[in-house]
């Protein structure tokens, strides 16, 4: 461990302003009834998600328009910890007027960046990412059983909190993960009684295990990666402009854009010059991004900061 | 108003006990090993400590009492000395513990697994403790120890370590007790039950934490593993003695063993009209019979919430209280007691418990009492467990 890792302070006191805000002042708690929903002119939906044996459980109440399908009202009851309470809550302002189609692209960055505080400090200490995912994962559950589809059975990898091999392989996939530890930080998979983290820690013989489940997910992916690369492989310095403007718009598309049309907005590449050792790049904002205070701050910031992590530090993104 | 209900955990010093401290930490004092006049006046006290202890758990003449770090290092240092003297020379090789011993025991018995000695794990019964009986399932010639705590610090089940004594004596099997949660709430009398081996921490007898000590019967071959004795009371474990602690540990010994009777009454009043007020409300249940708990303890199973969310409201509400799954750094209970007790599964992310001390006062209780009522009412309006059992009642 680190000086850092070591002074680190893992609980409670370590909540940031606004997720604790979120637990204490929680605005969308609480029951729809089907009155309620038939006021607005709507249809309810109740979907649960999870089990209180696994720690976490999530009644989502959606009021879904007859007509333009949008969730016009949506509340929550869980189980849980106080984390989960506030990003159930910001979760349910997210849903709000969103079409299911909307819903299904909520993913872990854009949820993630509206419970910071600011656009460079991550909102949850590693250890609790887990109720982020499992946040996630009900909204799709509640998504798929809106549309009738009834999602395969994947087996389950850790049963004291329930976690399947789907979740744990896409878990991986999303987010790079390296070791078992950071499956369980984003899961919990592997947190109670560890007897599903590797062969031989359990009594009994399992099918699988996060070791060995981690070693073949990452095999895979090695595998994947090596077929398929659409940007050059080359240090952004040296590529030419055409190469410079392709790794910029897939690093946009990937990390930036959902986060901007989570609020209504979007962006556009107009140009991407050379200025000397800088590499400029003009972008046009869209939708409700053009004329949001935010579009020559924080989310300036954030988008310059993605592009300069991922690319290049000479990089300047030039608003128009 | 903040109310401390966590005092299985940790305890206030007594302001009695850091008098008794207070000449060791702010005036000179002189070693144990010195020959000059503080280290004589030092060594007084230390030994009007010392007899404290053999006097608090009524200590035969024929028997040792050392001091040391505490729980996790009397654990640690038993199961080494068991693993160096018995184990590696191949004359014992198996080892009894209960599945509720604290950590330091619980990773030390890991530690000897792993060296090839057979660990067996004492299941605790529907009602809290470990069954004398299920001993004789387990017990044989190569057993090194069997070591079960008198109390649980989670549940406060009191074990009948009397009962499982006697068969280890009869069996000639090393017996050791961890008494850390007993002290102070049930009366301890080591020629009673005559255990070979009693240790004990302070800081659950508002002693400071990080002192300890440990008793042994004149029979058993304690093996150091804290080198650097210069005196007899440095034997067991090297020095230079913790001596503020050591005089602390002593003092709190002699209040906490004078004062038994009727402050424990007190707390157990207190403690039953906790218990009774939050019994009636529904989905809320004490577990562990109340006969068979220690009188300053009381976990509740509550139907429908989450332990760290509860916890979180409480502290809220300045109710500082504890829970059994849940810990910060992430960490959660392998088995938490609501699984040993065989209860619902749903309960095993719902337990809060209460454990008082001899400075808890009415007017807390009361305000325990109303903050939990809050909590309670607040958490469910938006708990998904609602519509379930306990509405049905």
């Amino acid at each position: 461990m680190s000086k850092s890792e070591t002074l680190r302070n893992p609980f409670w006191e370590d909540f940031r302003f606004k997720v604790q805000m979120l637990i204490e002042r929680p605005k969308n708690k609480g029951v729809l009834s089907e009155e309620e929903a038939q006021q607005l002119q709507a249809d309810l939906a109740v979907h649960d998600y999870g089990r209180p044996e696994e720690g976490m459980q999530l009644r989502w109440y959606w009021a879904i328009d007859r007509e333009n399908g949008r969730v016009v009202a949506c509340r929550y009851t869980l189980f849980g910890p106080p984390v989960l309470l506030a990003i159930a809550d910001m979760a349910a302002l997210l849903v709000r007027n969103k079409t299911l189609e909307e819903i299904e692209k909520i993913n872990y960055k854009s949820l993630e960046y509206f419970l910071r505080d600011n656009p460079v400090d991550p909102a949850l200490p590693p250890e609790r990412r887990f109720a982020l995912t499992f946040v996630l994962r009900s909204l799709a559950s509640a998504v798929a059983a809106q549309r009738g589809e009834r999602p395969e059975a994947s087996p389950l990898v850790c049963e004291c909190a329930g976690i399947d091999k789907a979740t744990v392989e896409a878990v991986i996939r999303d987010f790079d993960l390296q070791s078992v530890e950071e499956i369980t930080d984003y899961t919990r998979a592997g947190a109670f009684c560890k007897e599903c983290i590797a062969p031989g820690l359990s009594p009994k013989p399992r099918e699988y295990t996060l070791s060995d489940l981690l070693k073949a997910t990452r095999q895979e992916m090695e595998e994947e990666r090596s077929t398929q690369s659409s940007v050059p492989e080359k240090p952004f310095k040296e590529m030419s402009l055409d190469e410079k403007r392709a790794a910029i718009t897939a690093v946009i598309d990937r990390y930036i854009r959902d986060m901007l049309v989570m609020d209504g907005g979007d962006m556009e590449i107009l140009d991407v010059k050379e200025n000397g050792e800088h590499t400029d790049l003009y972008i046009r904002y869209l939708g409700a991004c053009s004329g949001c205070a935010s579009a020559s701050t924080g989310t300036l910031f954030a988008i310059e900061g993605i592009l300069k992590q991922k690319l290049d530090p000479n990089l300047r993104v030039l608003p128009l | 108003m903040q109310v401390y209900l966590d005092n299985n955990r940790l305890t206030q010093v007594d302001p009695q006990v850091l008098g008794a401290m207070e000449p060791f930490l702010k005036e000179p004092y002189g070693d144990l090993h010195a020959l000059h006049a503080r280290g004589a006046s030092s060594r007084k006290e230390f030994l009007k400590a010392l007899e404290k202890l053999y006097a608090g758990l009524h200590a035969p003449e024929e028997s040792d009492i050392f001091f040391s770090s505490g729980s996790a290092e009397n654990h640690s240092t038993l199961l080494m000395g068991i693993y160096s003297g018995l184990i590696l020379t191949g004359r014992k090789n198996n080892l009894i513990i209960s599945e509720r011993s604290d950590e330091a025991m619980m990773e030390g018995a890991g530690f000897l697994e792993s060296q090839g000695c057979k660990v067996h794990k004492l299941p605790v019964n529907k009602e809290g403790i470990v069954d004398p009986e299920s001993l004789y399932d387990y017990l044989t010639p190569h057993t090194a120890l069997v070591s079960v705590p008198m109390v649980d610090p989670e549940s406060g089940a009191i074990n009948p370590v009397e009962e499982i004594a006697e068969i280890c004596r009869r069996y000639e099997v090393p017996f050791h007790t961890d008494a850390t949660h007993a002290l102070g709430k049930i009366p301890i009398d080591v020629q009673a039950f005559d255990p070979d081996l009693l240790s004990f921490g302070g800081e659950a007898i508002h002693a400071p934490a990080g002192i300890g000590a440990v008793y042994l019967k004149d029979s058993f071959e304690w093996m150091p593993t804290i080198f650097g004795a210069r005196n007899p009371w440095e034997r067991y474990r090297g020095g230079p003695l913790n001596l503020a602690g050591a005089v602390g540990l002593g003092k709190a010994i002699e209040l906490a063993s004078d004062a038994l009777e009727f402050e424990m009454e007190d707390t157990r009043d207190l403690r039953d009209r906790l218990e009774e007020e939050l019994r009636t409300l529904p989905g809320v249940t004490p577990l562990v019979a109340w006969a068979l708990r220690v009188p300053n303890t009381v976990l509740f199973a509550v139907e429908g919430l989450e332990s760290e969310l509860m916890l979180y409201e409480l502290d809220r509400g300045g109710v500082e209280a504890y829970a059994c799954t849940v810990q910060p750094f992430g960490n959660w209970q392998r088995r938490p007691v609501t699984d040993a007790l065989g209860l619902d599964p749903r309960l095993k992310h719902s337990t809060v418990g209460f454990a008082l001390s001899r400075f808890t006062t009415e007017e807390e209780i009361d305000h325990t009492i109303k903050t939990f009522k809050e909590m309670l009412e607040y958490l469910r309006s938006f708990s998904t467990f609602k519509e379930l059992s306990y509405e049905q009642k």
